[in-house]
């Protein structure tokens, strides 16, 4: 019995493979998208670990100096009082390579003899990849990964130019070893060597920059810690790792609620294709029960058919994921290293658990689709199942009191998601809820704006009173594409509000930072290793031009802060370099009196955010002559790091700490000079002792928004996917519908439609459904970039911005929404106005 | 004298010891300690041990850099009143490329430097029935390792050798691992004994395929050991070994049994076997009777039957060792039992190997004889 009920439900679909298609595709799609970013973020992951695996190596903990480096003489006395710490010294910095037009690499020095001893319990012993005995006896020995190489041009046996501080060393390559796959494998742009090298490459033979440690027991991290000097400092790595790793989880949340979303539009494509595959067959279904095949055979046999027309659709949307992922994984390698740290991410990690579960969900989300409208087609008695079911009043007034109590749930349980948790996930649940909430109001509106239709059109407009009807008769069907056509284009809507609002604060901000006429930075700027300084001396000799009215500096740095360390800014500022600041609490006019005077501090927004600082706070730094308190003063807006600083004025630095020269120059046109004038004699003052750069706030800005448009490409990618996603399912689910209807149409022509009148009817009803999506999707999309600026955000990384609702976006994205409603409308009017009505006939 | 092998091994894989990476240890585990022994093509530019050599002490207590490996080798037995310990700490060095190669950097880097050390240091706490094991490494940058003169000192962070100088053979052994420690003094009681051909140590018949070697087979050792965070006060015997060469054997070796023995009569017996890939015992196998007086008869394989009485599975290796031997030697009366004075003394660094305090009792010309000694087995670690 079972074969021939299979038998009889998949002749249905040879006959009609279209719809077999269309159903392969919703589940294709929504595969696909969630195989993609998930692959992409492991992928991501992945090379992130493998960056740190490299640079830390087994390490748990580095010893950081004050001063930016460790003195041999620190080492000594480590060694002196633990001498079986595993410990290896590490130099670290950006060198600039002059045959390669200035392109930096990290120059990573390394002691294999003692790196080999930082093995921990429970973690694998460090692979080694080339022969450490040559990279140690050679002088001048390197070794690069693959990555590398291709990019410079380079083959083993290759030599390689290096500039540090005026003086050109030539490294020889030794050894080129595969890229981020593997432990211990080297992120892009790194050259490993001997610590030897290193240090006769940089010039220097008494220091190095850290050292990492692997220290097993809390005895001897406790030991350690009481024992450090005050200028040293003991850093938890795995601590780091996690900070780390938590501001790219943020970033990942993001990106995997879009997939989400398009899971959840990709489930409502499947529920819609999936209704429409029984309610087609719900004649063969009614003969079947009529010939006596049980309720639970047919849900049986109707569920195996789901289970492997979800098969077949995952088998395709992993394969389309991976693909799909591949592209991706360009984009997303540029933000995160925009972003966290250098890291080659180049293989994409082709996880068998995820490949294995975004199947299973496929299948899972396909059977889970299927099962209610297959449960309802085999509830019904033999004979009512033959007939078509259309909505009566009651039915209406149910839906209406149902939905209403949806819709109102789901806006409660978000406002106290929203006010109870203190989490990113509270928000993204509240986006969810919201939007289960309106979709749950589809059928309701586009019954509303079919009444209202009604009205408006009178007792004229025939075929377009006839769409409405035709419309609310079918809503168990078109509420549900409506309802995945309004989740993307409000879902589109929200990250367009979020990004633009997002872009236009920081642009402001930029406007507002930037306010001298020229800055000056070195290039060879490195924050890890702080050894490259511009000397003060350029700051007051710039200063002394005839064309420079004034000049402001700024000295970065890490130091020691009450809970761990932190960036410090000591500003010598100008009045209109003050007014750049813009504060989100502390007033201009009580700080910048007290400015250099007082022990006053700033914080940025994302420290004041992540250390639970409020304004009064003191705040312990770590000088040179011990903790000192400083009192913040203000809380400023600056978008430039998510972790945030701290800022002092360059006075107050002073007084507390050796001057160790600036990071950062801006130079003040004096009014009597043109731009021209000052560029030109600035850059004959730094003269050709250049890893200086001179660039100008509009060049500064440029390059900052370049950043920031690069780590929302992938956003906006995936808002692009989800709209195109969506668009082809409605398309689909609105096709499949609209040919399901090829014998009324056949009846409307029989009964003297013509062929305009035909186009007017069934485009009627696809747009009233683009219309009910449209307008749904606005309320929807603002509260999503609501929620996204407002919550999401500020819990995700501390920032605040200014709401910014583009018009031209809702248009774009309702327009959108319309044109997929009608481009689904015109196949099946075409085919409907080519009817003739006694082919239709037939079938009666 | 073998254990030049076992610092030879640096050579064959360096990263084994120098970075002990897990690549490298597969690779180890994979080619068998043959490949250990055999190192075919050291860089050119290092000297090789080829004819004797008049041994200028303490000169040649100190480094020789232009030599491949070198490495100096204290063990001992002690006793604390009733309790027993035994002892092992040696100092490996190894040079990556013949010294004079410098980076030409001016000023050069401390870090730049062609040797790398290694130190092996144990105590066998037989009452306890406990062994404790480190290892260190280092490069001789920064005092962390190195040998000087005046007074000879051969030091890896705060393990040291020193002698004291003067014409006496006192030395002074400091060593602390996380669990065990040891301070002690050794006063020799036996003159320096050349092995091989006047301290030239053939391996095998290639020419070059030598060390130089020499040995202070008895000290009288005084001092403290600390286990498990209690000191006790000790005395015991100690011996030396020192050797360096750039050449390996050649060929099937798998490993060796090697044998350093202090017999309550007064002589001193060292011994070595080198067994091939079928187990069987090599023709370059010998050893060496020592009088009290500092004469010394060199000994055949031939003269010497060895049998095996015993064995014992490592839990944590399964490597099956010999336990305990019959060692005969007719031509001199000799009839020993030799038997390790506890099982577990076996080393888990990147290589496997069994190093103990043994205790030895039997006849000497049909008069009761007893002693103690240390033995060495390498090689015996299953095959993967």
């Amino acid at each position: 019995m079972p074969d021939s009920i299979i038998k009889a439900l998949s002749r249905h679909l040879r006959q009609h493979p279209w719809q077999l298609a269309l159903a392969l595709l919703g589940i294709t799609v929504g595969v696909a998208v969630i195989v993609a970013i998930r692959l992409t973020q492991h992928s991501a992951i992945d090379a992130f670990d493998a960056a740190t695996r490299t640079t830390t190596g087994p390490a748990s903990h580095r010893l950081l100096s004050e001063h930016g480096f460790i003195t041999h003489d620190d080492i000594r006395l480590l060694d002196e009082r633990f001498p079986d710490l595993r410990r290896t010294p590490v130099i670290r910095t950006l060198l600039r390579l002059p045959d390669h037009g200035d392109q930096r690499i990290t120059l990573l020095g390394i002691d294999p003899i003692s790196r080999a001893n930082l093995v921990r319990s429970g973690h694998q012993r460090e692979v080694i990849l080339f022969d450490p005995a040559t990279l140690i006896a050679e002088p001048g020995a390197a070794v690069i990964s693959i990555a590398t190489a291709r990019e410079l041009g380079l083959d083993a046996g290759s030599m390689l130019a290096m500039a540090s501080t005026g003086v050109v060393s030539r490294l020889r390559i030794i050894a080129i070893v595969p890229g981020a796959q593997a432990a211990g494998g080297l992120v892009a742009d790194l050259a490993v060597v001997d610590l030897a090298t290193a240090q006769e490459t940089l010039g220097f033979t008494d220091r190095v920059s850290w050292i990492d440690v692997a220290i097993d027991d809390a005895s001897t991290r406790a030991a350690l810690a009481a024992w450090l000097p005050t200028h040293l400092e003991l850093l938890d790595l795995d601590e780091q790792a996690r900070d780390v790793r938590r501001m790219t989880d943020a970033f990942y949340t993001n990106l995997t609620a879009l997939s989400l979303m398009a899971l959840l539009v990709g489930m409502f494509l499947i529920y819609n294709t999936e209704t429409f595959l029984v309610l087609q067959r719900r004649e063969i279904f009614g003969r079947l029960r009529a010939l006596g095949v049980t309720r639970g055979q047919l849900l049986a046999a109707a569920l195996a058919e789901a289970a492997v027309i979800g098969a077949a659709g995952s088998v395709c949307g992993v394969a389309l994921g991976v693909l799909l992922a591949d592209g991706l994984l360009a984009v997303v390698a540029t933000t995160i290293n925009d972003l966290y740290f250098e890291a080659s991410i180049e293989t994409l990690s082709l996880a068998p658990t995820t490949l294995g579960a975004s199947f299973l969900l496929g299948v899972g989300a396909t059977l889970f689709a299927a099962y209610w409208p297959v449960r309802e087609a085999t509830r019904v008695e033999p004979n009512l199942v033959m007939t078509q079911t259309s909505l009566r009043t009651h039915d209406i007034r149910r839906i209406c009191l149902v939905v209403g109590g949806v819709f109102a749930t789901c806006l409660v349980v978000a406002a106290i998601a929203l006010t109870i948790t203190a989490s990113t996930s509270g928000g993204f649940a509240a986006i969810c809820l919201v939007v289960v909430g309106f979709a749950a109001l589809c059928p309701v509106v586009i019954m509303l704006l079919a009444l209202l239709g009604r009205r408006l059109l009178g007792l004229r407009f025939v075929p377009e009173r006839l769409g409405l009807r035709t419309v609310t008769a079918s809503l168990k069907r078109t509420g549900t594409a409506t309802a995945a056509l309004m989740i993307a284009t409000a879902a589109s809507i929200g990250i367009g509000i979020m990004v633009s609002s997002f872009r236009i604060s920081v642009s402001d901000w930029l406007d507002s930072a930037l306010r001298a006429d020229l800055y000056i930075a070195d290039s060879a700027f490195d924050n890890t290793a702080s050894t490259n300084k511009i000397p003060l001396a350029v700051a007051e000799r710039l200063a002394g031009l005839e064309s420079v009215a004034d000049v402001s500096t700024v000295l970065r740095r890490e130091i020691r802060g009450g809970d761990g360390r932190l960036r410090l800014s000591a500003f010598r500022l100008t009045d209109a370099a003050r007014a750049g600041f813009r504060f989100r609490d502390g007033v201009p006019a009580a700080i910048w009196p007290a400015w250099e005077s007082a022990d006053i501090a700033l914080v940025t927004e994302p420290y004041a955010y992540h250390h639970n600082i409020a304004l009064g706070d003191e705040l312990t730094l770590h000088t040179d002559a011990g903790p000192r308190a400083f009192r913040v003063a203000g809380i400023y807006l600056d978008y430039a790091s998510e972790r945030g600083g701290v800022a002092l004025s360059r006075a107050t630095y002073d007084r507390y700490w050796e001057s160790t020269g600036v990071d950062g120059i801006g130079v003040y046109r004096a009014p009597s000079a043109d731009p021209e004038t000052l560029r030109a004699d600035v850059t004959a003052l730094l003269g050709s002792q250049t890893t200086l750069v001179v660039s100008s706030p509009a060049e500064l800005k440029q390059e900052s928004l370049t950043v920031f448009d690069r780590t929302f490409l992938i956003t906006e990618l995936l808002r692009g996917i989800a709209v195109a996603v969506s668009f082809v399912g409605i398309l689909g689910a609105l096709l499949a519908q609209q040919l399901e209807r090829t014998r009324e149409y056949g009846v409307l022509r029989a009964i003297g439609f013509n062929v305009p009148e035909m186009y007017r009817n069934v485009l009627t009803q696809t747009v009233l459904l683009g219309l009910t999506a449209s307008l749904l999707a606005v309320p929807v999309g603002v509260l999503i970039g609501v929620i996204l600026i407002e919550v999401i955000n500020p819990r995700s990384f501390g920032w605040t911005m200014t709401m910014l609702v583009e018009p031209a976006l809702i248009v774009n994205a309702c327009a959108v929404a319309l044109a997929a409603a009608v481009a689904a409308g015109i196949y099946p009017a075409w085919r409907a106005a080519r009817i003739e009505p006694a082919d239709a006939m037939r079938y009666e | 004298m073998i254990r030049t092998a076992l610092t030879l091994a640096t050579a064959a894989f360096v990263g084994a010891i120098i970075a002990g990476s897990a690549l490298d240890r597969d690779a180890a585990r994979r080619s068998g300690v043959a490949a250990l022994l055999t190192e075919t093509n050291p860089p050119a530019g290092f000297a090789y041990a080829r004819e004797p050599r008049a041994f200028v002490f303490p000169r040649d207590h100190g480094e020789h850099p232009d030599f491949r490996s070198e490495w100096w080798y204290f063990t001992g037995n002690l006793n604390a009143g009733e309790r027993t310990f035994g002892f092992q700490l040696t100092v490996f060095r190894f040079a990556l490329r013949p010294p004079g190669r410098g980076s030409g950097a001016s000023p050069p880097s401390p870090w730049r430097s062609n040797q790398v050390y290694l130190a092996h240091f144990a105590v066998s706490d037989v009452d306890a029935d406990r062994f404790y094991s480190a290892e260190r490494r280092a490069r001789p940058a920064l005092d962390q390792a190195g040998v000087s003169t005046h007074p000879t000192t051969v030091w890896l962070r705060d393990w040291r050798m020193q002698r004291d100088d003067g014409a006496t053979e006192t030395w002074h052994l400091r060593a602390a691992g996380e669990s065990a420690a040891i301070e002690l003094t050794l006063r020799a009681e036996r003159a320096i004994v050349a092995q091989g051909e006047r301290g030239l140590s053939q391996k095998s018949a290639a020419a070059g395929n030598a060390s130089y070697y020499y040995s202070i087979p008895r000290f009288a050792a005084a001092g403290t050991v600390a286990v498990a965070g209690k000191t006790h006060a000790v005395r015991g015997a100690a011996w030396f070994d020192h050797e360096w060469s750039t050449s390996a054997l050649a060929g099937d070796q798998i490993g060796w049994d090697w044998f350093s023995l202090q017999l309550d009569d007064g002589r001193d017996l060292m011994f070595y076997q080198l067994r091939d890939v079928r187990g069987r015992a090599d023709p370059a196998s010998h050893g060496i009777l020592m009088n009290p007086d500092g004469s010394s008869t060199p000994l055949t394989r031939a003269q010497i039957t060895l049998s095996v009485l015993d064995y014992w599975r490592s839990p944590a290796s399964g490597a099956r060792y010999p336990a305990a031997w019959r060692i005969r030697i007719p031509d001199h009366g000799l009839d020993l039992r030799v038997q390790p004075r506890m099982a577990a003394q076996e080393w888990h660094a990147n290589f496997t190997y069994w190093e103990g305090a043994v205790t030895a009792t039997g006849t000497a010309n049909d008069a009761p004889v007893a002693g103690s000694g240390y033995v060495e087995l390498v090689g015996y670690e299953p095959k993967r």
